[in-house]
């Protein structure tokens, strides 16, 4: 039962779509806040009501708590769905939903505040009897950070206690690089997250990034769907991803999905969340990362693979309803593979905005795309380069390849630079289609890419 | 071809900043007229005046919340939100006053307080039109020119949008 009637997504692009579609499809109404710069997105011609909550920098307009609760309780709403970014993950945000007599789609503010903070979620870890990177908890001096990357080898990761999404992460390689590379990480942590708080890691050479979606509701039953493997990132950006993690054996990936609930449990998890780990695979060793407490950009490959829908998920389990679905329930139906096409200009990788002359992505049963854009459409300059997400679905791995390029080929865009050259190279890798890479691998294949199209 | 909101704001710039008193361009089927020339009556397609006294493009909308994040919002808000000319009465341009943030407009400082303003009132650019509450937090909503109102748009306590036309003024004359 779905008490809840109106949900404000407070967010935009093709999450906000994608939030707005699943409101439709469970009969609950959706209103749509945007930025002046996003009057005419797509989402506003999905949701029930349409609001301009103010100019086009997010500061003003989708970080705006205030504007954001005012405009919930003035049009009705009685849940907020915070979706990706933005203040998905400020738990001040959830508690002011709260607060107002909102119902925030994502775990309670105390959750999010414990699992947020890296620290104290690698307290949890320990606690539970799952490992973390050899590393250290927070270091204060450069003597004591160079004692323990000393003990443990090197290079080291620096990276911030309150950071994410990869950003504030470093990688030293040694003893004479550390002391001036943990002033730079803590004075660019206390900048960009107001806390210099650093800690280190040690930097695992083979490593894929793994993680575990996760499903709770309020009366105590928590759910895995399975793992998505991650490993193609850019900056710590990931580029590509994947579901199930078929590099791993089997009974690795049975020891990571435990692990994945065993943290769920201790941090008394709600609603759908990830658990993140780095997995060392010359020695078949994971290490415990971060939780994300939200719903991921990737989740549609867990989706095409289980036939769970996340989205709809996190509405009903904040609705207070019990999770439809036993673990039992949850089987892998072959494989999928989601490239996130990019307004980007290649090789620099910069912002390419402006108006989308075409869009067209041909209907398939192989590949899905969520997608904000349409033909004319203006991708403005303020936010992230997202334009959509293409994901191929097919019985097995190699095939799942086949149809995500199948897909690529027949998407039109002209008008930006995009990614979508890029992503189709990847895919023509030897490395990328033996499913032979790890975390290190792309820098590589950009490389190697920009001298292709210099 | 197809302008933003943006493109304007960076063509009044340019023109509050320079000597020049009007602008036309023309592109394609595209216009965009910006005069600093009060009483311009250009868009009623009668005769050109001849340039009186220049009005500065002053922004039509202040906010004043000291030491409030949503005050901050505002006064950002406000230095780009120049005074939009829309519909006639007469011979004569109506200014809009907009919302400079989304939030629940108040035409009057109490239940029992007389409205700021009514049709009719005369205004100085820093008359308080209104109040716009964000959670507990209330901007001022200024004239920002001098002349009558002519409609107050906004309903009392009632969410406006960003952008949301609240009030009408017809912008005193200058000496012809």
């Amino acid at each position: 039962m779905v008490t809840l009637t109106r949900v404000l997504i407070a967010n935009r692009g093709e999450i906000a779509v994608r939030v707005a579609r699943a409101c439709a499809a469970l009969g609950v109404e959706s209103v749509a806040v945007v930025s002046s710069a996003d009057r005419g997105s797509l989402v506003t011609q999905l949701a029930d009501k349409v609001l301009c909550i103010g100019p086009g920098p997010s500061r003003d307009s989708y970080l705006n708590i205030p504007a954001l609760v005012t405009a919930a309780r003035y049009t009705g709403s009685n849940a907020v769905h915070p979706g990706y970014g933005f203040l998905a993950e400020e738990p001040s945000f959830a508690q002011a939903c709260t607060d107002a007599g909102l119902t925030f789609i994502g775990p309670p503010a105390s959750v999010m505040r414990q699992v947020g903070n890296k620290l104290a979620a690698r307290a949890i870890a320990q606690e539970v009897g799952v490992a973390i990177a050899p590393g250290s908890v927070a270091v204060r001096t450069v003597a004591e950070a160079d004692r323990i990357a000393a003990e443990g080898g090197y290079p080291v990761l620096i990276k911030a206690a309150s950071g994410g999404g990869g950003r504030g992460m470093r990688v030293v390689h040694s003893s004479a690089e550390l002391g001036p590379q943990l002033r730079t990480a803590s004075a660019e942590a206390e900048a960009a997250f107001g806390d210099g708080t650093v800690y280190l890691e040690r930097y695992i050479q083979n490593a894929r990034h793994i993680e575990v979606q996760l499903l709770g509701d309020r009366h105590g039953h928590l759910i895995h769907l399975w793992d998505r493997d991650c490993s193609i990132q850019r900056r710590y950006q990931k580029i590509i991803e994947e579901a199930p993690a078929t590099a791993l054996p089997d009974h690795l990936r049975e020891q990571i999905v435990s692990a994945a609930i065993r943290l769920g449990r201790a941090s008394g998890y709600e609603n759908a969340g990830t658990v993140e780990f780095i997995v060392d695979m010359e020695r078949e060793i994971y290490y415990f990362l971060e939780i994300n407490a939200r719903v991921q950009v990737e989740h549609p490959v867990t989706e095409a693979v289980t036939g769970v829908d996340i989205v709809a998920n996190q509405i009903l389990i904040a609705s207070g309803d019990e999770l439809s679905i036993s673990q039992d329930d949850v089987r892998i139906d072959g494989h999928a593979i989601e490239a996130r096409i990019n307004a980007e200009r290649l090789p620099e990788f910069s912002p390419s905005p402006g108006r989308l002359t075409e869009w067209r992505a041909p209907p398939s049963d192989r590949v899905r795309v969520d997608t904000h854009c349409f033909p004319g459409y203006v991708v403005p300059p303020y936010y992230d380069s997202l334009l959509a997400k293409m994901i191929g679905h097919d019985t097995d791995r190699s095939r799942a390849v086949a149809a995500l390029e199948t897909g690529l080929a027949d998407l039109v865009v002209t008008g930006v630079d995009t990614t979508l050259p890029f992503m189709r190279h990847i895919l023509g890798q030897r490395e990328f289609r033996d499913n032979a890479f790890n975390t290190a691998w792309l820098p590589h294949v950009i490389e190697t890419f920009s001298e292709k199209i210099r | 071809m197809e302008i933003t909101s943006e493109d304007v704001l960076a063509v009044l710039r340019v023109l509050g900043e320079s000597d020049v008193a009007m602008l036309d361009i023309r592109l394609g089927e595209l216009e965009l007229y910006a005069s600093k020339v009060a009483g311009d009556r250009h868009r009623n397609g009668s005769d050109m005046p001849a340039p009186a006294t220049e009005r500065p493009a002053v922004p039509a909308v202040r906010s004043t919340v000291a030491d409030s994040p949503v005050g901050e919002t505002a006064r950002d808000t406000a230095t780009v939100s120049p005074p939009v000319a829309t519909g006639t009465t007469g011979n004569t341009e109506l200014i809009e006053v907009s919302a400079p943030i989304l939030g629940i407009f108040y035409t009057a400082s109490g239940p029992d307080t007389a409205p700021f303003v009514a049709v009719g009132s005369t205004v100085e650019e820093d008359t308080t039109v209104g109040l716009i509450e964000v959670m507990k937090s209330f901007s001022t909503v200024f004239a920002g020119v001098r002349g009558t109102v002519r409609n107050v748009v906004a309903k009392n306590a009632e969410l406006v949008e960003y952008g949301e036309t609240l009030v009408l003024i017809e912008p005193e004359r200058g000496p012809n």
